[in-house]
């Protein structure tokens, strides 16, 4: 392919000239095959690496969604759980989620496992034997029997009947004031930008409507916060920390945007918010039957309202101010 | 093989060597003349061979004369002046220079050409008579004539070459007239030898001394230098010829060996140095011819090696992985020893026409199969045995090792043997690549339970795999799920796990329509992880004494095409029947039958036991 070939009427001239010409090509073919046998192997393209994770991502906005409904599970349990077996079947129905929350048949479902698995559990002691019971503890276990099956019977009453109209659950919300008097969830507020007042404002009114948005209850791993549930916004990062006071009566504690789950600043502040309500909590239970309170309260969140709605930075003057305006008002 | 050159040169070498030792006849021939011949005593003249002589004369003043073609008119002259006066030399000679005169010779020609001897002669004669005053005409034509005509030729040598003629003539003339004086002279002595005494070599000075001086022989000799001088050039040339051809015969010897040294090169560069030593024209042409021939071997060996190298260069295998994503997947090393660039070429050009473009899935292709069984593989691909998409989906099929492509032809044996049309796998032919012991025994079973023909129902075969499958056929009949079973067989793909999410509803009371019931299985969300499920179930095995506390009489039992039912409790039959073969036949064991191996529920428990009470 490369070279010539000789013919038989070549003459001496052209052989040499053949030759000389073939000669040459396989110097040339040589040297292409050296150069392709020393070719080094590049080395492999190196891989870009792949782009490390954003720095800045918060780790708190991405809670599985599994994990939120857990949590969920855990809180409504856990009320049903702390309620004393004399409260009535309204008031056990009260606490079962809103017909609102998104993952209310589920909920109900879930509960009501677990409900039953109680029954179970409390059966096999029964029926394991009495060895080491004492009657009281007897009793106790049957009692505690009866009181899970009419959970379950609430339950089965709120998955298996119609409801012709939803009856809108109206919880009361009562903001705990800071040792000096002024109130947590107001002062914390202020410090906090106006963009995420929408987020809080759904989240409090999730609570007034018994939706509890995303709401989890605080596991005794966090000692001092044991007890306490929050209901978030997981998206925006707010959180509104609450207990329950009583049936439909709520604390709230207090309100802040968690950027991160590791800062020890505001765990320790958090801790402490709750340490001073802890403090407080028994002279709220008693003042809720206070229709003074009420009101206080009642104003309270409407300002707390105002102020996530107009997104005026309202203070406690004005509270006081609207209070003592509608006192005198009522006295006229 | 270089036997055929070595061999031609050998043989042109002989012939170089046959040549050194061949006489030079002309030298031998002026050797032998100039031995003999004594041109400075013209007492010796009569001894000259006056043919010879000629012969020599001429040819050293002309030397393209060949003694061949001077020795017959040399012979035949040498006869006439033998035998002839030197006057009739005389006319013949001037005869000679007057015929070859520019002005007489064209019609002289005219006159020999004629092959008419009479009319020749008469010719000749007319020339004499035109020409009377030439005495010496009518002499030297018949001097001519003689011999038959052959000295006519003379005339035309003389044409030709006078120079060499006239002297050479002349000279022989002057031999003839020398010897004549002295055999004269010698009479003369012999008289005078009568009253005398002289010595004969006394005498033959004396008769020198008186040529000498009467002839010029000086002159003579003086022209007859010509032979020797040209005898002297002969011998040179001979001397040079002989040098050149015990060189050329070395230079012969040496190119044999040199070829048989360059033979043992690759290729041979050169052949300029080997030609050098080579007189012969043509054998120079077949020297080159064969280094050409020797050098072809080695051209054509480098040609494929570059062919090969260039076609097989890492770059282009390089460039291809690349082209298809695939540099950072497999082994650069690797490839080029499995496949040829070609081959490889080739292969992604098969699995990018059956849209197989994921690196990943290249890699593993690549990694585990050959050229020849992807083209095994294709071949189903175009006899329409296999889809593309079926390949795409079962990219192992290409690993040769597992031999994929065997199990679906025992695979479409048996399904012809059973009557299922292949077909039915259209959607999805994973089943045909299963191993065919799975296959046929899961065909069993699904015969077992007459479910064979609800095939159709589901595109989803995953449970054809499964090798506890006659077990999860009977755990969902036993969640009573038979009617749904008949509807979509593909349940059966589902995790015993994901069952007991119908479970925890049934224990929930809560019904799954046909259409929830997917629904519920499929999710990724359930009220409970799966992890966790099994902590909300309590199954309890039935104990003889719970058996006996139900009371079941076989009345009870109700039965559907698959199942036994007793309340809501459900039982595979073909499980029922195997439990029977473990027991003796009687009708207690039927009962116990259709609980072995049959945990429920708590609840289910409950149920029955608050059903008997009603």
């Amino acid at each position: 392919m490369f070279y010539k070939k000789l013919t038989t009427t070549t003459d001496e001239k052209e052989m040499l000239a053949i030759l000389d010409d073939n000669h040459k090509t396989s110097l040339q073919i040589f040297k292409a095959i050296e150069e392709l046998k020393s070719i080094d192997l590049q080395e492999k393209p190196q891989k870009k690496p792949s782009v490390s994770l954003d720095a800045t991502t918060s780790s708190t906005d991405s809670v599985p969604r599994n994990n939120r409904f857990e949590d969920e599970v855990e809180f409504f349990m856990s009320s049903l759980q702390m309620i004393p077996d004399s409260v009535s079947t309204e008031e056990l129905a009260h606490l079962l989620p809103s017909r609102q929350n998104a993952n209310y048949k589920a909920l109900l479902l879930r509960l009501k496992l677990e409900l039953q698995k109680n029954i179970r559990e409390i059966k096999e002691i029964l029926e394991e034997g009495t060895q080491g019971f004492t009657a009281q503890d007897l009793y106790h276990f049957k009692q505690d029997l009866l009181f899970e099956r009419r959970k379950v019977e609430v339950i089965d009453q709120q998955l298996f009947t119609e409801v012709k109209e939803d009856s809108p659950v109206y919880n009361k919300l009562i903001f705990v004031p800071t040792s000096g008097g002024s109130i947590r969830v107001l002062k914390q507020l202020k410090s906090i930008p106006s963009e995420y007042y929408s987020s809080f404002q759904s989240l409090l009114q999730s609570i007034k409507d018994g939706t509890f948005k995303n709401a989890k209850r605080f596991s005794n791993a966090h000692n001092k916060l044991s007890g306490m549930s929050e209901v978030r916004d997981i998206g925006a990062g707010t959180r509104v920390i609450f207990d329950r006071l009583d049936t439909n009566s709520y604390a709230i504690i207090t309100a802040f945007v968690k950027k991160t789950d590791h800062n020890k600043g505001y765990l320790e502040q958090l801790e402490r918010s709750v340490g001073n309500y802890k403090s407080l909590k028994p002279v709220l239970e008693t003042s809720l039957n206070n229709p003074l309170f009420q009101q206080e309260n009642e104003m309270l969140e409407q300002t707390i309202y105002d102020v996530l709605e107009h997104q005026e930075k309202g203070d406690e003057d004005t509270c006081q101010k609207k209070l003592l305006l509608k006192s005198n008002k009522n006295k006229v | 093989m270089s036997e055929e050159i070595i061999a031609k040169i050998k043989q042109e070498q002989s012939i170089v060597e046959n040549a050194i030792t061949v006489p030079n006849l002309d030298i031998e021939f002026y050797r032998d003349f100039l031995e003999n011949a004594d041109f400075s005593n013209p007492c010796n003249y009569e001894y000259i061979d006056v043919a010879q002589f000629i012969m020599a004369y001429v040819k050293s003043v002309d030397s393209s004369y060949s003694l061949e073609k001077l020795k017959p008119l040399a012979t035949n002259l040498s006869y006439i002046i033998k035998n002839n006066p030197a006057e009739a030399l005389k006319n013949l000679l001037e005869t000679v220079v007057f015929l070859a005169d520019e002005e007489m010779y064209p019609d002289f020609l005219k006159v020999i050409g004629d092959d008419n001897e009479i009319k020749r002669s008469f010719s000749l004669y007319k020339i004499v008579e035109q020409n009377s005053m030439a005495s010496f005409l009518e002499n030297g034509l018949e001097l001519l004539s003689s011999c038959h005509g052959r000295l006519f030729n003379l005339v035309t040598e003389f044409y030709e070459s006078p120079e060499a003629w006239q002297f050479g003539l002349s000279v022989v003339y002057a031999f003839k007239e020398i010897t004549e004086r002295k055999y004269f002279l010698e009479d003369e002595y012999r008289k005078l030898k009568r009253s005398y005494a002289f010595d004969d070599i006394a005498i033959q000075k004396g008769i020198q001394g008186i040529l000498v001086k009467e002839f010029q022989v000086e002159y003579i000799e003086k022209t007859c230098k010509k032979i020797t001088k040209y005898y002297h050039g002969l011998l040179q040339k001979e001397e040079k010829k002989k040098r050149a051809l015990h060189q050329a015969s070395s230079n012969y010897q040496k190119l044999s060996e040199d070829i048989k040294q360059a033979e043992k090169e690759k290729e041979i560069t050169n052949y300029r140095a080997l030609i050098s030593k080579c007189a012969n024209t043509n054998l120079r042409c077949d020297v080159l011819s064969w280094v050409y021939h020797h050098n072809e071997k080695y051209y054509d060996e480098l040609e494929s090696k570059y062919q090969v190298l260039s076609e097989n260069n890492p770059k282009n295998y390089q460039r291809l992985l690349q082209q298809h994503h695939m540099e950072h997947e497999v082994s650069l090393e690797e490839v080029m020893r499995s496949y040829s660039y070609q081959d490889l070429e080739w292969i992604f050009t098969v699995l990018g026409q059956l849209k197989i473009t994921n690196p990943e899935l290249l890699k593993s292709v690549i990694s585990t199969t050959t050229k020849d069984y992807v083209e095994k593989v294709l071949s189903f691909v175009n006899q329409q045995v296999l889809t593309k998409k079926t390949i795409r989906e079962n990219i192992d099929i290409f690993d040769d090792k597992k031999n994929i492509i065997s199990f679906m032809e025992t695979n479409l044996s048996l399904l012809q043997k059973k009557k299922i049309p292949a077909n039915i796998f259209i959607k999805n032919q994973r089943p045909l690549l299963l191993s065919p012991e799975q296959l046929e025994k899961n065909i069993e079973i699904l015969t077992s339970y007459d479910l064979i023909g609800q095939l159709v129902t589901t595109n989803n075969y995953s449970f054809l795999e499964q090798d506890d499958l006659m077990q999860k056929i009977d755990f969902t009949l036993e969640l009573g799920l038979e009617p749904f079973l008949e509807e979509n067989l593909g349940l059966l793909n589902y995790d015993y796990v994901i069952f007991q999410r119908i479970r925890i509803l049934q224990g929930l009371n809560i019904e799954v329509s046909k259409e929830e019931l997917e629904q519920v299985l499929k999710a990724d969300r359930f009220i409970v992880s799966d992890e966790e499920i099994n902590k909300y179930l309590k199954l309890v095995s039935v104990s003889r004494n719970m058996l006996d506390e139900m009371r079941i009489l076989p009345e009870d039992i109700t039965k559907t095409k698959r199942c036994y039912q007793y309340h809501d409790i459900y039982f595979s039959k073909n499980k029922v029947d195997r439990n029977l073969e473990l027991y003796p036949e009687d009708r207690q064991c039927f009962i116990k039958a259709l609980f072995t191996d049959r945990k429920i529920t708590d609840q289910e428990l409950e149920h029955v036991f608050k059903a008997r009470k009603i």
